[in-house]
């Protein structure tokens, strides 16, 4: 989406918080940390309303909700979370967003589960591309890597998928299964 | 080796990232070449089913309840005495904290309950060995016809060993 005015943070939220849960769903493959992509790339969309050259929105918040999901990834790597106990009555049990519940066994929770399989460095450029719909020029951009790394990292990640895909019996050699 | 012998050209040909010479090339390749003709098929696939992937549904409600925060975070601006917004790794402490509280105590119930369990067995052997001295004691108050050890029993010492 191009415009020329800058949005009020409501109108952001209200307008395109599908587009960042979309986003923010497909790379973390879970309701929880979707919701928690989101409500910090909207803090930090609050934050940098002052600074946005009205341009391509979405493109903005595709990055911005891109970096959420790296700054956390690095976190946890530096940081590993700490598993809670086995006992299933002492666990909150996940949250599962009503579409997953009514699909659980269709095809779609089947291209998550293998998107979210994915290697980070190959699952960011798929989501991108996919379902932000954003350039190789933006994504290299957003991800400060050539153009070139980009398109590689685009190719192996959508062969990667197709393997997963196959693996779960979603396609074969010769189709949708 | 050409740029279009990499097979990342298949990509960037579906996604229309090639310019038009890369493309004409790449055209002229799936003409003659079969395996370039399988890989692009294979390639697109993919491409289609991720495409057309449904969006998903946010949890009921998760927009006003992000709006109301920010709200509650101007009105912090403005008054200084509101709850600020919550950052990611402040939500995610606190939401896993509770699950993480439940837990522990859980876990904290299951040791008082074994503790309890242990040193039950010790109190149930002592109270014979306490009633046994009572009773000893007033007997033999009772026997010396010593009036003050009549009046206090239950200044017998108590003895949990054997």
């Amino acid at each position: 989406m191009t415009s020329d005015r800058v949005p009020t943070w409501e109108e952001v939220a209200r307008d395109h918080g599908q587009f960042l849960y979309s986003v923010a769903y497909r790379l973390t493959g879970n309701v929880d940390d979707a919701r928690d992509l989101v409500q910090e790339a909207l803090l930090r969309v609050r934050r940098g309303l002052a600074t946005y050259e009205p341009g391509s929105l979405e493109g903005w918040l595709a990055r911005i909700v891109t970096n959420v999901f790296l700054d956390d990834m690095r976190r946890k790597k530096r940081r590993p979370v700490q598993a809670l106990p086995d006992e299933p009555d002492l666990v909150v049990p996940p949250a599962v967003a009503a579409d997953v519940a009514a699909d659980r066994a269709g095809l779609s929770t089947e291209i998550q589960a293998a998107i979210a399989a994915l290697p980070e460095e190959f699952r960011v450029p798929v989501v991108l591309c996919d379902v932000a719909d954003q350039s190789y020029e933006d994504i290299a951009r957003m991800l400060d890597v050539p153009i070139g790394t980009v398109r590689s990292r685009l190719h192996r990640g959508r062969k990667l998928l197709r393997g997963e895909l196959v693996a779960r019996g979603v396609v074969t050699a010769g189709g949708v299964a | 080796m050409s740029e279009l012998e990499h097979d990342d050209v298949v990509s960037a040909y579906l996604d229309g990232e090639l310019t038009p010479v890369e493309r004409a090339a790449f055209e002229a390749r799936l003409a003659a070449d079969a395996d370039a003709r399988a890989e692009l098929d294979d390639v697109a696939e993919v491409r289609t089913l991720v495409r057309g992937l449904p969006a998903p549904s946010m949890p009921p409600g998760l927009i006003d309840e992000l709006l109301a925060t920010g709200t509650a975070e101007d009105a912090v601006a403005e008054t200084g005495d509101a709850a600020p917004v919550l950052d990611l790794d402040t939500a995610r402490t606190r939401r896993s904290g509770r699950a993480r509280f439940a837990a522990y105590a859980g876990a904290a119930a299951a040791a008082v309950a074994l503790v309890v369990a242990v040193a039950m067995p010790a109190q149930t052997s002592a109270k014979p060995a306490l009633a046994t001295d009572v009773r000893v004691h007033q007997a033999g108050a009772a026997a010396s016809g010593d009036p003050v050890s009549g009046l206090a029993p239950l200044a017998t010492p108590l003895r949990f060993g054997r």
